[in-house]
């Protein structure tokens, strides 16, 4: 007898909802990045997530985003809370604060972002961040390009740019840093997907003075959601 | 009593029981003392039949796919009894809701009075958990119907059944035999699982997504710059050519008559009979193009009412729609052969003289993608810049033959909404009513359409309509919204019909979805080029970028329910109908 499915399934049947609703409350949480990096003599130390979540409706939804990245003797990450409004079709407009790290230090931002989906299917989000001392810029695209059904090929860009240094955060004012990556992932179940691919990541102009980065790493993850 | 003689004879009437492959343990208290019940046994049962029935919903424990789950049943079958009423005869029908939340019994396609039709909150409050609700009316009818939830995704969890209704006069259909053959798509999951997945991943079940591989091999047979171009369109709109299942045979097991295809029903006969085979299509989701391979079909009656026959070799079933057909088949088996409309999977059965025979199943047609006369651009063969060539539908299109006197009657103007719930707007829709849709054109079979549908009787006494009213079905694709004029169900106020008035309806379908949309409580006469020969219907299928047009004689008081029947899209495009004096 399998009681699994049969336990599961009574939970669920319980909540057979009667009224007619098009529009349910609804909470989902994807990891599009979890992953360990190998590069300039690290051996696969560097560890990267990109994980956001959100509960809301249809127009409305409250958003979580954190990405960033740890190292032997380095972190940093980029934490956002917002509101989000659909406003277009493909679009919705984000606004909130944003808390981001480096090394122990932090420094807040408010928050607004422009989320959607670009014509011919770019994953896109630009967000501008202000606060007394900068105004910084980042923006990212990417794209889904099925070599099958379940196979996967991503690739990403990310840019970040402030007004002015942030000595805090390491970035120097200016076009501060480009990341790009190309990644293949396998859905064995659309929820959950290991991958492979290569990332470069590099700083630029001002920002070198703090942190010469020029690193072009191999990566292995997985992407998941539920 | 009432029956021709020749037609008694020869007509031994569902001689075969109406089936339920479930008969099933259920659970009255479901979760005490821990311990699960025992699968339950799938076996076929018995059809019931009179002018008084006991209905009873509640939970129990099925195994359709290998896993012990539980549906929402009606007497504990999977589907539900066949109801077999007689023609002026009223009907008396208990149903008892042991489901732990709210329930409803829709009979669907029955004219009835309103407060009979089953749906809540507009014909009446619903069965309370632990409640009987009588329905009680006169069958004014005959034909092949069917009976299902009507209360949140009960439905897509079992509660569904056929209802089978004997002529009071002689029947026009003449057969030996007859079988009730209901399509349905069944889920292991929860339907509101399914749901919250397209609300978060509108291609969740979409496994016939656009490749690389494609575009190469796209590039070979239209050249580089024609394939980058075609994809190029696509992408630009931010859609997709392949979207033509929100939900498939990766979650849905089909199911013909409560039967996988491994477990192969069978519709026996004796070789010379006429058969008539009563085609419902149960499911939430699933569209199915029905063929009986190596035989002929006569159709004979759509949406219980009858027609001219036609023959053909395969048609369209959408969500919600039936069809009767006859067949005479020889000695041998065939495959009664139902592929879903993006080709995921199929509901098959056997139709043999003897039960230890096996057909065969014919290989499932490649899916085909959408055209630009799909998205309401361009159209015909010839036309549409770079989409030469993809839309091919034999004939020119037919239109109704009023459409160039439309102005002949009021547009009534009714509110509408662009934003972010729709991302489509049919540039040039057209009647296609000569088209089979979507995965069955130039397939070298002959497709039933709209187009070869004329009434059996005559409707050129039928007044002109008064009136005009258009209806966008519209939606939201990527983000899995849906509404009609823009304007979801929550959102809208209700329609207003006038007592005795004869309206004409027009869908115009800005989406890339099929949408079979159901009136309740009155019929859609529509327009399928015969003035004279209107079709009665209940369900009208509505091509993607296509309209289609229907007039409706306001005969029914009250207030009624009107909507897409694709369960998942049901809760936005929804319609309230307030028939006024
Ligand atoms: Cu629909």
């Amino acid at each position: 007898m399998k009681t699994v499915p049969y336990t599961a399934t009574l939970l669920l049947a319980a909540s057979l909802f009667a009224e007619m609703n098009d529009d349910p409350l609804r909470a989902t949480l994807l990891a599009d990045r979890l992953e360990t990096a190998s590069g300039q003599w690290s051996r696969w130390e560097h560890l990267v997530w990109d994980v956001s979540a959100y509960a809301g409706y249809d127009l409305d939804k409250a958003y979580l985003y954190s990405e960033g990245s740890k190292a032997p003797g380095e972190s940093e990450s980029q934490n956002e809370l917002l509101y989000s409004r659909a406003v277009a079709p493909f679009w919705d407009v984000q606004i909130g604060a944003e808390a981001d790290t480096a090394d122990g230090k932090s420094v807040g931002w408010g928050v607004v972002a422009f989320q959607g989906l670009v014509p011919y299917y770019f994953e896109t989000r630009l967000r501008l961040m202000v606060n007394a001392q900068a105004v910084a810029l980042n923006a990212e695209a990417e794209y889904e390009m099925l070599l099958t059904q379940r196979l996967v090929l991503t690739p990403r860009i990310e840019l970040q740019a402030y007004s002015s240094d942030v000595e805090e955060l390491g970035a120097g004012a200016g076009l501060s840093s480009i990341e790009t990556g190309l990644r293949l992932r396998y859905e064995f179940i659309r929820e959950f997907a290991p991958y492979v691919g290569v990332s470069y990541a590099a700083t630029i102009g001002n920002t070198r003075k703090y942190a010469p980065i020029d690193d072009v790493q191999a990566v292995a993850g997985i992407r998941l959601w539920f | 009593m009432d029956d021709h003689p020749a037609a008694i004879q020869r007509r031994r009437f569902l001689q075969s029981v109406a089936v339920s492959a479930v008969l099933a343990r259920t659970l009255l208290s479901a979760g005490e003392g821990g311990s699960a019940p025992a699968p339950i046994k799938r076996r076929e049962s018995l059809m019931l039949e009179g002018t008084e029935f006991f209905l009873t919903l509640e939970r129990t424990v099925v195994n359709v796919s290998g896993s012990d789950v539980l549906a929402t049943t009606v007497n504990g079958m999977l589907p539900g009894p066949t109801l077999k009423w007689r023609e002026g005869d009223t009907v008396t029908i208990h149903v008892t809701n042991n489901l732990p939340v709210s329930s409803s019994i829709h009979w669907h396609g029955i004219i009835l009075p309103f407060h009979m039709d089953g749906v809540p909150d507009i014909s009446f409050k619903g069965i309370a958990p632990g409640e009987t609700f009588t329905y009680r009316f006169p069958v004014r009818q005959s034909g092949t119907f069917w009976y299902h939830s009507h209360t949140g995704f009960q439905e897509q969890s079992g509660v569904h059944g056929t209802l089978v209704i004997v002529p009071k006069d002689e029947d026009p259909v003449v057969s030996d035999r007859d079988y009730v053959v209901s399509l349905f798509d069944w889920s292991d999951e929860n339907p509101e699982a399914i749901y919250r997945k397209l609300k978060l991943h509108s291609d969740y079940y979409n496994f016939n997504q656009r490749t690389a591989g494609d575009f190469i091999s796209e590039v070979k047979s239209e050249g580089f710059w024609d394939a980058l171009q075609h994809r190029a369109m696509w992408n630009r709109m931010r859609m997709s050519d392949r979207d033509l299942s929100d939900v498939t045979g990766y979650t849905y097991t089909y199911l013909l008559n409560g039967f996988t295809e491994a477990e192969d029903w069978h519709a026996l006969f004796e070789t010379g009979e006429r058969i008539r085979l009563r085609f419902v299509n149960q499911s939430a989701m699933t569209i199915f193009d029905v063929r009986i391979p190596g035989l002929k079909m006569t159709v004979v009656a759509a949406d219980g009412n009858p027609v001219k026959p036609v023959k053909i070799d395969e048609f369209r079933i959408a969500v919600a729609e039936t069809y009767d057909v006859i067949v005479e088949p020889e000695e041998r088996a065939y495959c009664i052969f139902a592929q879903s409309i993006e080709r995921s999977g199929y509901a098959a059965a056997t139709l043999a003289p003897r039960a230890e025979m096996h057909a065969a199943r014919p290989a499932m047609d490649p899916p085909q993608p959408l055209t630009m006369a799909d998205m309401g651009m361009g159209g015909m063969t010839g036309e549409g810049g770079a989409d030469t060539g993809a839309m091919k539908c034999g004939g020119g299109m037919q239109m109704p033959k009023e459409e160039g006197k439309k102005h002949m009657w009021p547009i009534t103007p009714l509110p509408m909404r662009r934003g972010v719930g729709t991302t489509m707007k049919a540039a040039n829709p057209r009647y296609r009513l000569d088209d089979p849709g979507v995965g069955l054109r130039e397939n070298g079979r002959r497709v039933l359409t709209y187009a070869d549908l004329r009434n059996y009787y005559s409707t050129a006494d039928a007044p002109p309509p008064d009136r005009e009213i258009v209806l966008h079905l519209t939606g939201n694709m990527e983000r899995y919204m849906w509404s009609i004029n823009g304007i979801r169900y929550a959102d809208a106020a209700p329609l207003t019909f006038h007592y005795g008035e004869r309206l004409r309806i027009t869908f115009v379908n800005d989406t890339m979805m099929i949408h079979p949309m159901h009136l309740h409580g009155m019929w859609s006469d529509l327009e399928t080029g015969d003035e004279a020969r209107l079709v009665r219907k209940h369900t009208v299928l509505v091509q993607p970028g296509s309209k289609i047009s229907y007039r409706v004689t306001v005969n029914a008081e009250g207030a009624w329910a009107y909507h897409c029947h694709m369960l998942y899209h049901m809760p936005g495009m929804f319609r309230k109908v307030e028939v006024l004096p």
